[in-house]
């Protein structure tokens, strides 16, 4: 949020001298737009109509209404969810309602006694955390809730408090000094000392002042020797891979990222070390590396650890060797930052903390577009729709990106006339970016229109000329188009990149195994551990060949398979074979279809033992009485991509959004932590909704404009 | 290269690969090497036999690349050039430059940031600092007694390849590595006055004191009307320090 100053505030009270004092108050501190109403019901017609950013209301406003009415109502309105709503309570009668209104998302509250001094000290308090935490309300909100928590002695509820913000912002120094300070007051001495030290290692001045604060409560951090306390996993990585040809800096790193309280950290000189930990391991919660590693750079290194299915994983580059020419490559393999060498610990970690909180809460455009890509490539489809209607209602984000991301979105759903003109619109509007370009790439390769698809693809490899996967996908459309040596050239490109790379020796082979090689296919695919992806290519292949009435080809693609597959691979050759006992079955030619699908019988996987079985009792039945078989049955890779396909549906003319468009996504929007101050952060206390029930009830009525809207639709933070 | 390439190297590193690839990148350019795989014996080879510039690794088993910058300079106040050459440093840039550093280079290293790292370092004073001043916008001014002297909170204290500023506010903003422009005059000492154009190397803010910024700064250019007077008062005091970080008293 760009300064307090512009946010339009609605100021309630039924005393006309509070009004005044607080108008004044405000206009002082440079807020422009602010307007003034005696009651509640006024004020609840006023923002039906009018869009308000912040409330500022007395406890009870008349009529039935009061706060906590007014902090339900804006969480059930999608329209009123960026309110921010300031409390001015009677010290003497209303302090028993804070826990609870800030728990249903209160923002602030401030004790009016009717002096002008005090409540303008309050307010002021405002105004300087908001630069503080530049503009994050949750933060703000928390030192409000703090502030009472500590008045009432519930220490036990503050610690709570500050370890779940920890989690929404870790590595923030801020919430790490509030944490020092909660285990302090909880006695838990050594856990607030051993956390004070952390805070030092990761920003000595921000340490400083937090040994500063414990020295407030008792407790001297330099008397201490040493420290047996278990550390907290202060930055929230739990598991890091490091992977550097420089032993200094693995052991620098190692020894800062234990020191801070990250239980795993795996450490390597090689990328070829690296790949085969992480083809045993899960995969870390981030992965740091050199751009140069003699025997597997990072940008293929990262590139492989995305073919792992490592979406998640957020990745650091630390070189000094990163180019202005590798940018567009780092975006597009999702590097989340790139950290120039040498270093020292402070910008260290000063990196790593903004790497997590972009990815806990991102705020800019960049971090938007990689937490929503990720979503989708990792198939949390719902947490991608969430995020994409924060993008789509945030006012300050290019229409470009908004295109694109749906179409992305729409794309992941399979619904390709809506992904592709979504698409080819933010095109237009980007000039050219290199995400949409690929995109559409994809988009294309999936509608079959092959000419289209290399189209875009080609002009994204000109943009980015070391991205893998995507020559690969260009080899496929080649190969496709029946083009062996255009095919072939793209391979060698991708193999002359990245020599080892598995993805594009599986492809390798099946390129061999289209031009006959079987031999030189057998002997690539020996030297391998897996090959899914030689698998599906060829499956895909074969069923490409045999849609476009080439049944010869591929029956001989899937004969030719058999014989290049290393026997080893038992279950690849069943389903190979179950294609292939499916294939001669619809050509006609039962005898082999028999005898491959008895082939297909001894797999170990009951779903493919069950359909071969199946189709070889028809077969063998219709041997019998000498009857023609009608086969609908699919083959096996080729059912999900059929199915996807018939869902596809013809949408309308894609004009950007709409006023009705945008209420589609408003009613998306999902409150999550931190979007409204310290609700969800501070849990309700059931006890409080049974005992206050009559405070709560009925609810609010409260009839939204249409204007509202669009209106309403500003940025979040 | 011309007479430059003719110079000694010492290479100090523990790690073999990059030692190699150190080793074969210098000898690429036209230099003499030679190698040492710790601090210890690096400063046995150096007291032993004479180099033009060291390039050493900061941490190393037994003696560190610190401990042999410091030994190094207790012999020899201001040669041979040293530059360390690291991924990660324990210590602030401005601790190194103050320890007598003549730079810091990233390991692994750009082969022409490394050229030009060291054609930087082999040339002398005189010619290093003869090429035209840069015209950069930022330009800040002052008029002090002599040259270490603390006015007001404001003063200059002077290194072998720079100088340690403090309240100077104007470069609070002012982004590391740009080219600032300066004219210090002095009314009494061996320096009355130090024009020219340098490059900000490191910047403090130091809240709590008064005078607030404390900056490095890596001279570029010398105005000719200053040039000898200053290159001779490094020369006489015997400075350590490449760029100062802290006032002299």
């Amino acid at each position: 949020m760009a300064g307090m100053e512009n946010l339009k505030v609605l100021v309630v009270h039924p005393v006309s001298s509070v009004r005044h004092m607080l108008l004044d108050l405000l206009k002082n501190r440079g807020m422009k737009e602010i307007q003034a109403v005696a009651g509640g019901q006024e004020a609840i017609h006023f923002l039906e109509v009018e869009h308000v950013d912040w409330l500022i209301a007395p406890f009870d406003l008349g009529e039935h209404i009061n706060t906590l009415k007014i902090l339900n109502l804006v969480r059930s309105e999608p329209v009123l969810r960026k309110l921010r709503v300031s409390l001015l309570y009677d010290p003497t009668s209303e302090s028993q309602f804070l826990s609870l209104a800030f728990a249903l998302g209160l923002f602030s509250c401030h004790a009016n006694n009717y002096v002008r001094d005090d409540l303008e000290r309050s307010f002021d308090q405002i105004f300087f955390l908001d630069r503080l935490y530049s503009g994050e309300a949750s933060l703000v909100s928390s030192f409000f809730l703090r502030q009472h928590l500590i008045e009432t002695k519930n220490y036990q509820e503050l610690l709570k408090l500050d370890q779940n913000y920890l989690s929404l912002f870790p590595g923030s120094t801020f919430v790490l000094s509030n944490l020092v300070e909660s285990l302090a007051f909880c006695g838990q001495k050594d856990g607030a000392l051993s956390l004070a030290q952390q805070i030092e290692l990761i920003d000595k001045r921000a340490g400083q002042l937090s040994a500063k604060r414990l020295q407030k409560l008792g407790i001297n951090l330099r008397a201490l020797k040493s420290l047996t306390t278990q550390r907290e996993d202060v930055l929230k990585l739990q598991s890091v891979v490091i992977v550097d040809p420089d032993t200094d800096v693995l052991f620098a790193i190692k020894n800062l990222l234990t020191e801070a309280g990250v239980k795993s950290v795996e450490t390597f000189e090689t990328g070829t070390e690296a790949m085969d930990w992480l083809a045993v391991n899960p995969p870390p919660k981030l992965f740091i590396c050199e751009w140069r590693i003699p025997d597997l750079p990072g940008p293929f290194l990262i590139q492989r650890l995305r073919q792992t299915r490592a979406f998640d994983t957020l990745t650091l580059v630390c070189s000094s060797l990163v180019g202005p020419e590798d940018r567009v490559l780092l975006r597009e393999i999702g590097v989340d930052d790139v950290l120039e060498k040498p270093f020292d610990s402070q910008v260290f970690f000063k990196t790593i903390v903004s790497v997590m909180q972009e990815n806990v809460r991102p705020t800019e455009q960049k971090s938007l577009h990689t937490k929503i890509i990720r979503a989708i490539d990792m198939g949390r489809l719902g947490e991608a729709e969430r995020l994409l209607a924060h993008v789509i209602l945030d006012v300050r984000i290019e229409a470009s990106l908004k295109l694109e991301l749906q179409a992305e979105f729409d794309f992941a759903n399979q619904r390709l006339d809506d992904a592709s003109q979504k698409a080819l619109h933010a095109l237009e509007k980007s000039q050219g970016s290199i995400s949409v370009l690929n995109l559409l790439g994809k988009i294309f390769l999936h509608k079959k229109d092959y000419e289209m698809s290399l189209k875009f693809f080609e002009k994204a490899q000109a943009q980015s000329p070391k991205n893998i996967d995507r020559l690969i996908a260009m080899s496929q459309i080649h190969l496709n188009k029946d083009d062996i040596s255009a095919a072939q050239a793209a391979v060698d490109r991708a193999k002359s990149l990245d020599g080892t790379n598995e993805a594009v020796a599986e492809h390798a082979a099946l390129l061999k195994l289209s031009a006959g090689d079987v031999s030189a296919s057998r002997q690539i695919l020996s030297s391998l551990d897996k090959g899914e992806r030689f698998i599906a290519a060829m499956n895909a292949r074969a069923i490409a060949l045999v849609h476009r009435g080439r049944f010869d080809e591929g029956i001989k693609l899937y004969e030719d398979a058999l014989n290049a597959i290393p026997f080893s691979w038992k279950e690849k050759r069943a389903a190979v074979m179950y294609n292939l006992g499916l294939g001669y079955a619809r050509y006609g030619d039962l005898d082999m279809a028999s005898k491959h699908l008895h082939g297909a019988l001894k797999s170990s996987n009951k779903e493919l033992i069950k359909k071969a079985s199946h189709l070889l009792t028809r077969v063998e039945r219709a041997v019998a009485k000498g009857i023609k078989l009608h086969i609908t049955d699919l083959p096996l890779e080729a059912q999900q991509q059929e199915i996807h396909m018939s869902s596809k549906r013809v949408s309308k003319q894609c004009l950007g959004p709409s006023s009705a468009d945008l209420r589609v996504w408003v009613e998306k929007l999902e409150i999550t932590r931190g979007d409204l101050n310290c609700f969800l952060l501070y849990p309700v206390n059931e006890m409080d909704l049974t005992k206050y029930k009559n405070v709560l009830l009925p609810p609010l009525n409260f009839a939204k404009r249409d204007a509202l809207v669009r209106e309403g639709t500003v940025a979040r933070g | 290269m011309n007479k430059l390439s003719k110079s000694r190297i010492l290479i100090v590193e523990d790690q073999k690969s990059f030692r190699e690839a150190a080793e074969y990148e210098l000898q690429t350019l036209g230099f003499e090497t030679s190698t040492a795989e710790d601090g210890e014996r690096g400063f046995k080879k150096a007291s032993e036999e004479a180099f033009d510039l060291i390039i050493s690794d900061i941490r190393m088993p037994g003696w560190d690349g610190v401990r042999l910058l410091t030994e190094l300079r207790k012999k020899n106040q201001q040669s041979p050039p040293f530059l360390f050459m690291s991924g990660f440093y324990d210590f602030s840039i401005e601790v190194a430059y103050d320890m007598g550093a003549d730079g810091l280079i990233a390991k692994p290293f750009s082969s022409d940031l490394l050229a030009k790292a060291i054609k930087n370092v082999l040339s002398p004073m005189v010619n290093r600092w003869a090429s035209p001043q840069s015209t950069s916008e930022k330009k800040i001014t002052g008029q002090f007694r002599m040259i270490g002297d603390l006015v007001a909170d404001q003063g200059v204290s002077l290194g072998r390849g720079g100088f340690f500023i403090q309240g100077f506010g104007e470069l609070e903003s002012t982004p590391i590595g740009s080219s600032v422009d300066f004219e210090f005059n002095f009314e009494t000492g061996d320096v009355q006055r130090l024009e020219g154009a340098a490059m900000l190397a490191w910047r403090r803010l130091q809240q709590e004191k008064p005078w607030g910024v404390e900056a490095g700064l890596s001279i570029t250019s010398l105005a000719p009307n200053c040039r000898n007077s200053v290159i001779d008062y490094i020369l006489n005091q015997k400075l350590i320090p490449f760029i100062p970080n802290h006032h002299s008293e």
